[in-house]
């Protein structure tokens, strides 16, 4: 990818961030979310980013499915973080049990 | 005089505590700071650029997913539009602090454009809705004071991540770094059986969905999941 494109890529991607985070309080202000609008957007957080990492934690990089310790780390992760609520020790714990299963050779 | 003076000794404070209350947050920006820049160097970008994401863009998942998507060689536009869909949820924080900032100027809201993020999202609205700050002034200032902890909290991490760079080996466990911040930042706010419906969804969804052009297939994949959230809050509510 050329220098320009990334450029290009980080203005655009500026740009449309500084759209949103200024929506409500700028180009939109005074009009009031909808309310099926507010229940679609606390569904983007939970099904974006999951969906970006699901191929690399159940198929792995040859296609077939991810190494053990991957999908562990995973589960895991995600577990702990529906239960304590906490990025940082979701993050942790995911990392110790791959750590741990790759250890013992999974 | 003196009155004008003690506004702004207390607005000051606000600023203040606003950055003390953001300060132990950092600790969660660490590694992601950290894997944005090791990645970043990965992908071959060059110092200008990674600042450039890291200061103009200042939203480290998206930034993230861009470097997933520019080391797939996705088309630029798809991985703007990526980029976008993980920080549409700005919008909701957004809305959300307008009934706070009722009166305030042009000044703050621009700059809130900017400084809007997780973190000062979250910290702001705790303060406000536990009625800390009875004037607009505080409550502003409260706000730009977790910002100025969270500027320094995400870049200085990824300064690090770039000086490391390809130095880190991958048995250190790159390979789930990456997709353990991604899901250790989505699974906390699964807080309905509506919200484990669209998750689940949303991953089944990305498998098959793999197979269409690069960036594409999430964006996809993400839209079925909120569909499937929203069908799931309907019939369980």
């Amino acid at each position: 990818m050329s220098d320009l494109e990334i450029w290009g890529i980080i203005g655009g991607l500026g740009a449309v961030t500084f759209i949103v985070r200024y929506s409500f309080l700028g180009l939109l202000a005074g009009r009031v979310l909808p309310g099926w609008l507010t229940a679609a957007l606390s569904f983007v957080p939970v099904t974006v980013l999951p969906a970006l990492v699901a191929p690399a934690v159940i198929y792995g990089a040859e296609g077939d499915l991810a190494p053990l310790s991957v999908m562990v780390g995973a589960a895991a992760t995600v577990f702990v973080g529906v239960v304590t609520r906490s990025l940082f020790g979701a993050f942790a714990t995911g990392m110790v049990a791959y750590h741990a299963v790759g250890l013992v050779g999974g | 005089m003196r009155e004008q003076a003690a506004d702004t000794g207390q607005t000051r404070r606000a600023f203040w505590r606003g950055f003390a209350a953001a300060l132990p947050l950092q600790l969660a920006t660490v590694p992601f700071g950290l894997i944005f820049g090791i990645v970043a160097v990965e992908t071959g970008l060059d110092l200008g650029q990674i600042a450039g994401f890291t200061l103009i863009v200042l939203a480290g998942a998206s930034s993230l997913v861009a470097m997933e998507l520019i080391q797939e060689q996705a088309p630029a536009l798809i991985i703007v539009a990526a980029g976008a869909m993980v920080n549409l949820r700005m919008a909701m924080y957004s809305a959300a602090l307008v009934p706070h900032w009722q009166g305030a100027g042009w000044q703050p809201r621009l700059a809130a454009g900017y400084m809007l993020n997780d973190q000062t999202y979250t910290i702001s609205l705790k303060a406000y809705q536990e009625g800390r700050f009875a004037s607009l002034p505080q409550r502003i200032a409260y706000f730009f004071g977790a910002g100025a902890c969270t500027i320094p909290g995400w870049s200085a991490p990824v300064v690090v991540g770039v000086a490391l760079g390809t130095q880190i080996p991958p048995e250190w466990g790159l390979e789930m770094a990456a997709p353990a911040l991604f899901l250790a930042l989505s699974a906390p706010l699964i807080r309905t059986p509506a919200h484990m419906v669209a998750f689940t969804v949303a991953m089944a969804a990305a498998l098959p969905a793999a197979a269409l052009p690069q960036g594409v297939g999430v964006i996809a994949a993400s839209i079925v999941g909120i569909g499937a959230g929203m069908a799931a809050r309907r019939v369980l509510a």
